[in-house]
């Protein structure tokens, strides 16, 4: 054997051996021998952020009659003590509304254009840093903020629109939970807000009996939700239980008596002209189901969130401020 | 004893344990069934599996650290596994010596040269693995577009920037590297920043399509032994044309070409020529001066490998058949440390376009194929998978095709997918209600135990069946059984008939049934003549119901909690099993026959779709009752209950 | 073979590597012999199972257990090797009904440790052999009731039959609150099973009228004393103020049916038994001033026993016959 064979035997040795050692290498360091789960597991977060302020001693709750949205808000909000009360100069403030369908305002689907401007000049004018508008809707995002003017009037007053895309959603596993486990939450918007201002319209709804402010974080589910109508009630004492907001108001200046929650024509609705906001979603909720003369022994939900302490169903007892 | 000789019996040998371990893969403990014999050795000694499957799923699963081996020695001594163990090459090789023993020599040497076409296997590789590998460019996608169109530019621009001007005396994987910083930052420019890019980074493991291994595994299993093999002529196996008919076609390909399918198509001979480039040892001229070779032509052949090793021999083509140094008159080639005296080509012959071009279409199929989103809202409600199926994206990264589940099926309910699981899905296992011998027996674990890659999760036991510490998750649901109302004999024609509830294996059952008495349409309005005794006289129309078998009953004007059960039936009368009294029977009463019917009704609570209703449901063709994977374990976007499916809290 | 090949010489080196590949192929031979006998689990599941075949292995008897009850000694095991252990004595019926396994627990109020039942599953392999072994057991005079058809209960124990199951729970005293609970556990094994209740066509065969309720029963061997006489179904009647019984027991062929009943003519015909005119092929007897009768139809033995009179005996038989046309063979 020459030299340079010699040496080209070297070279080619040195190169044989290194694949033979690093494939004998890899495969011993990729090697596994535990079969992969059936589906693979995602690692879920144990809730979500808490937004309600600790008590303070003002009024839990306000109830204004009317028809100007604009006004009745700012009435409720200053028998509440101002938004300033709520949202803190600097604070980025997510108002979760009812953007479900892609229907008019006219009818009463859906949280109503006056009202979105309201509260995020509210929250604006308190120096809030960011307003971000959003939802989960049922029918295709853009088109649903688009036509029901939630996202234009959003926007006309200074708030941003963040549209539900699949990398907003995070899995929630909520403690104790029986539905809310390993599901995906619209948790992106909320990860760095200081406030959660909830914005519901007063509505009948056929599976539940009503939708209103709690029912109104159904819109935060992702994935395939609807699973959760063969357990209703249990979903919405979940979503009670899930989402402790700053401040809800429910908008029953106009509310859905009947075909709820997607309504659709003007008859189904009744001018019922009163505005509620409170930090109690039960108590509100429990208001808005007299306006809508929905007896509570019809409304479970609202019995299991009382009864797991998450808000009172008495709402008298919190001394609402009646605003004229 | 010659080293061919040696060969041959090494050829034999591998071709037997093939041949058994596909005997045997079916359940039960004596000698010629499954016991512990290691049946997806094989599969496991090849190494495309196991490079297929890390580049897919980022690991390497148990047994399929055997390929490593493989590799390892494949890259010191040469395809050894292609020309001594490869079981596909040993039947093309038969093949090809039998009809070689017709042909002149001159025939013979002619189809044993070498042919550019042997490139093709290598472009083959390529695009499939190429297929695999392609997810592993979203994370670079990601990163190299986080920053904007920024980062992707600056690698762009410093690639060619480097190419343009720093070209001089430069070694071969500088290039190699600028161009890769290019490309790269392109990738990550076009998909990242320009277009919604994600989409065309699809991986899937296609690799089983070609790879000889799987497919005579699959050849062997779901088309040899079904035909020929002793007591398994009522196997029912779907697909027999195509599976068979690629097996037919590479043998018969090998009778006009010898090993053609090596030569030309085979990715896992790719990879091993490949692979085998620095060899320690290789086979070559061994006449010290170059000039001792006549230039008979004899070392042509009998060469398996078409790699002229006469002249600048092809290593990689190389299969260390030996027949050359036998066949050579003077003695001159062998297998040694030092390359042949008249020069090899040690790598093969490809040019930086077509490789390219090969990975471009392999990464481009299955972005196309997955258009449809079958892997989300696209499923295919009618594919079941065999139970300990993982998810389908994870299951598609680990599937091989190679028919194991399908030949270990107790019941044979496990078949082959043709374009049931989509074009990617081919011979992916599907489960068959009407085929198999029965449903999914829930108390059987085979298929996971015998698949090599883990695509059908190993369950134990109790895993399957939700007992012991597995009380908590439940049985593995494959789907869930939905009744055809249209269909179903009960309810749709008043027949009583529930099969369905019958069979039902799950304790306890997922099929309830409801008792109704319905009246028999035709019969709901029949007038009384005259009552003997229990003989009830009436103008019974000519009817084929058996209306004394003991679920037809007769209603009088005392109404249907009295009616009496009919146990007799003539042309003008029925007897009743009762006092006509009690119905208030009696002359010109206005009567009606009524069937007791049992109607079956699916608790999706219960049921785990294994589909022994499906098959035993007397409408055999479209069954009335059919199972789809609604509700399957393995996947939560398939959920249909409430709460189901779900992980349990820890409170 | 080309002509060169006839001059090989094998070199040294050659003949060592082909001797070493042969050896590794030894040893793979060897390796692979020897992994074979390491069970695939695949293989072993089923063993698992084809050893106990039962369906209540799947769960423990004190995952039936109501509120209120708990486990008093640890669950017991018994095949047929060792069930004498257990019932000695008694263990002979068992057997000649094709017993299988036996599953014993007993449970107490966790209120008042005095008060506990013994809970025995009897695995009998089918429903024919459980409700033999329920039905020759069977005390008389008691209330009928429970979760099943073939049900009874005694003022400390409750007592059924349930697809291939004998079920007994017994209590240490006559509570009340504890046989409440043992019928709740017999009620939860019942709905745990879920298998529906069988009907045997040979149950179906007696005509209800006169039939004293909850009569019918099964004797497994040697009925009546007649020796060879198995498997036979019984149920008793009341007429006029006498009683009779009435019998049918089904056979493999019309053939063996035939020479069972001859079997039994000639058992009556032996012990004093006279003769006397009856229909074709229907034997009537009368013997120590009772009447037997007795024929076959098809695979079944069908027969009254000590009947009062003839008149009545062929009654009742005529009417089983009829009944049996009617609702033909269950082919079970």
């Amino acid at each position: 054997m020459t030299g340079l064979n010699r040496r080209e035997f070297i070279h080619r040795s040195v190169k044989a051996g290194l694949i033979s050692a690093s494939a004998l290498g890899a495969g011993w360091w990729l090697h596994t021998a535990n079969p992969p789960a059936l589906e693979p597991s995602t690692a879920a977060l144990s809730g979500i952020p808490g937004f309600s302020k600790k008590p303070d001693g003002g009024p839990a709750m306000a109830i204004a009659s009317g028809t100007d949205r604009g006004a009745m808000l700012r009435r409720t909000l200053g028998a509440l003590g101002g938004m300033n009360r709520f949202v803190r100069p600097g604070d980025r403030v997510v108002i979760k509304v009812n953007a479900a369908f892609a229907s008019p305002p006219a009818i009463s689907a859906t949280s109503h254009p006056d009202l979105v401007t309201a509260v995020v000049k509210a929250c604006r004018e308190a120096e809030a840093a960011d307003v971000v508008v959003t939802d989960n809707p049922i029918n295709d995002p853009a088109s649903c903020f688009r036509l029901t003017g939630i996202g234009p009037a959003a926007e006309a007053a200074g708030g941003r629109v963040v549209l539900p895309t699949a990398d907003r959603f995070a899995a929630v596993t909520l403690a104790g939970a029986r539905l809310i486990r390993d599901w995906p939450v619209l948790v992106g918007p909320l990860a760095k807000a200081d406030c959660l201002i909830g914005l519901a319209p007063l509505k009948d709804h056929h599976r539940s009996g009503a939708s209103m402010t709690i029912k109104n974080w159904y819109g935060l589910l992702g994935g395939r939700r609807n699973v959760f109508h063969q357990d209703i009630h249990t979903i919405i004492a979940e979503l009670a239980a899930l989402v402790r907001p700053t401040l809800v108001i429910l908008d029953a200046v106009s509310a859905m008596l009947h075909n709820g929650p997607t309504g659709g024509s003007l008859s189904d609705l009744a001018a019922t002209n009163t505005l509620v906001a409170g930090i109690d979603p039960v108590a509100v909720d429990a208001a808005g189901a007299g306006i809508l003369g929905r007896p509570l022994d019809q409304l479970p939900h609202l019995q299991q969130a009382a009864d797991a302490d998450l808000g009172t169903l008495d709402y008298r007892t919190l001394n609402p401020v009646d605003v004229p | 004893m010659r080293l061919v000789t040696v060969r041959r019996i090494c050829q034999a040998f591998f071709l037997l344990l093939l041949i058994w371990s596909c005997l045997v893969t079916t359940v039960g403990d004596r000698w010629f069934e499954l016991r512990g014999w290691p049946v997806s050795w094989l599969l496991e000694l090849d190494p495309l599996v196991g490079l297929a499957t890390v580049l897919t799923t980022g690991s390497l699963y148990k047994g399929l650290l055997w390929g490593t081996v493989t590799l390892a020695a494949t890259a010191l001594v040469g395809r050894f596994f292609c020309g001594w163990l490869c079981p596909l090459g040993t039947l093309q090789q038969m093949v090809g010596a039998w009809t070689d023993q017709r042909r002149r020599r001159r025939a013979q040497a002619a189809g044993r040269q070498a042919h550019p076409g042997q490139r093709i296997k290598y472009l083959l590789l390529i695009g499939l693995l190429t297929m695999a590998a392609i997810e592993l460019a979203r994370p670079l996608v990601g990163f190299l577009s986080g920053g904007g169109w920024i980062p992707p530019s600056a690698s762009i621009l410093a690639g060619l920037a480097v190419i343009r001007w720093g070209r001089r005396g430069k070694r071969a994987w500088t290039v190699s590297a600028e161009w890769t910083m290019t490309v790269a930052g392109g990738i990550g420019l076009v998909l990242g920043v320009l277009l919604p890019g994600q989409r065309l980074l699809a991986a899937g493991l296609q690799t089983g399509l070609l790879d000889p291994i799987p497919l005579v595994y699959r050849s062997i299993s779901l088309v040899v032994l079904p035909l020929l093999a002793p007591g398994a002529g009522t196997i029912v196996v779907a697909g027999g044309l195509l599976t068979g008919g690629v097996f037919v076609l590479v043998l018969a390909l090998s009778a006009w070409r010898p090993r053609f399918y090596c030569r030309y198509v085979c990715p896992l001979g790719a990879l091993l020529g490949i692979v085998a480039r620095w060899s320690l040892w290789r086979m070559g001229r061994r006449d010290t001066d170059g000039d001792a070779c006549t230039g008979c032509g004899r070392c042509d052949h009998h060469c398996e490998g078409a790699c002229a090793p006469a002249e600048q021999i092809r290593w990689a083509e190389c299969v260390l058949c030996y027949n050359c140094p036998d066949d050579c008159p003077e003695r001159i080639l062998g297998y040694a440390a030092r390359p042949s005296t008249t020069g090899e080509i040690a790598g093969p012959d490809l040019n930086r376009r077509a490789v390219l071009a090969a990975g471009a279409s392999g990464a481009i199929l299955l972005p196309l194929a997955r258009l449809g989103d079958p892997l989300g809202v696209g499923w295919r409600p009618d594919l079941v998978r065999p139970p300990g199926a993982l998810t389908e994206s994870e299951f598609l990264n680990r599937c091989i095709k190679c028919g194991q589940c399908m030949r270990i099926c107790p019941t044979h309910v496990i078949q082959p997918a043709m374009l049931e699981a989509g074009v990617e899905g081919l011979w992916t296992p599907r489960l068959d209600f009407r085929l198999g011998t029965s449903g999914c027996q829930h108390n059987c674990i085979a298929c996971g135990h015998v698949c090599p890659t883990a695509a059908i999760r190993p369950l134990a036991l109790d895993e399957r069946m939700g007992r012991g510490r597995f009380t908590d998750t439940g049985p593995v649901r494959i789907g869930t059984a939905f009744m055809d109302r249209g269909r179903c004999l009960p309810w749709a024609m008043g027949i009583p008939c529930i099969v369905c509830q019958e069979n039902c294996p799950v304790s306890p059952k997922a099929i309830t049934t409801r008792t109704v008495l319905e009246p028999v349409a035709g019969l709901e309005r029949l007038i009384v003549t005259r009552v003997k005794l229990r003989s009830i006289h009436l103008n019974l129309p000519p009817t084929r119901r058996p209306l004394a078998g003991g679920d037809y009953f007769l209603v009088g004007p005392a109404g249907p909690q009295n009616a009496l059960r009919i146990a007799g039936q003539q042309a003008d009368r029925v007897e009743v099993a009762g006092d006509p009294a009690m119905a208030a029977l009696r002359q010109e009463a206005s009567v009606a026959v009524h069937v007791r019917l049992q109607q079956p009704f699916v608790d999706p609570h219960r049921c785990i779709g294994c589909g022994v209703c499906q098959h035993e449901c007397p409408v055999r063709g479209r069954a009335a009752i059919r199972v789809t994977s609604e509700n399957e374990t393995r996947s939560r976007a398939h959920t249909l209950l409430a709460g189901a499916g779900l992980p349990k809290t820890k409170e | 073979m080309t002509p060169a090949s006839e001059k090989v010489t094998v070199t040294r080196k050659e003949r060592w590597v082909g001797f070493g590949v042969l050896v590794v192929l030894a040893a793979i031979a060897l390796g692979i012999y020897a992994i074979q006998f390491r069970f695939n689990p695949a293989v072993t599941a089923r063993q698992v199972l084809s050893e106990s075949p039962t369906a209540t292995e799947s769960f423990a008897l004190e995952d039936l257990a109501p509120a209120g009850m708990q486990p008093f000694s640890p669950p017991e095991r018994f095949d047929p090797d060792t069930l004498s252990d257990k019932i000695n004595g008694k263990a002979e019926l068992y057997f000649s009904a094709s017993f299988r396994s036996l599953r014993t627990q007993r449970f107490v109020l966790a209120a008042d440790s005095s008060l506990w039942f013994e809970m025995f599953v009897y695995d009998m392999g089918t429903a024919r052999d459980a409700f033999s072994v329920f039905s020759m057991q069977r005390r008389g005079d008691l209330e009928e009731g429970g979760p099943t058809q073939f049900a009874y209960a005694t003022p400390n124990g409750r007592f059924l039959a349930h697809g291939r199951y004998y079920l007994e729970l017994i209590g240490a005293e006559a509570s009340d609150s504890l046989m409440k609970a043992a019928g709740d556990m017999a009620t939860a094994f019942v709905n745990r099973i879920g298998a529906d209740a069988v009907n045997l066509t040979e149950m179906v065969l007696f005509p209800e009228d006169g039939r004293v309720p909850g009569s019918r029963s099964l004797v497994a061997s040697d009925a009546f004393g007649i020796t060879g006489f198995s498997q036979v179904f019984t149920a008793q009647y009341q007429q006029n103020g006498t009683g009779l019984s009435a019998y049918v027991t089904r056979r493999e062929s019309a053939a063996a049916a035939r020479s069972t009943a001859e079997t039994v003519r000639d058992f009556y015909l032996e012990y004093g038994g006279t003769s006397l005119d009856g229909p074709e092929g229907v034997a009537v007897i009368d013997i120590l001033d009772t009447i037997e009768v007795v024929f076959y139809q098809g695979r079944y033995v069908i027969g009254v026993h000590e009947a009062p009179d003839s008149e009545t005996a062929l009654a009742l038989a005529e009417q089983i016959r009829k009944r049996l046309q009617e609702v033909g063979d269950d082919g079970s």
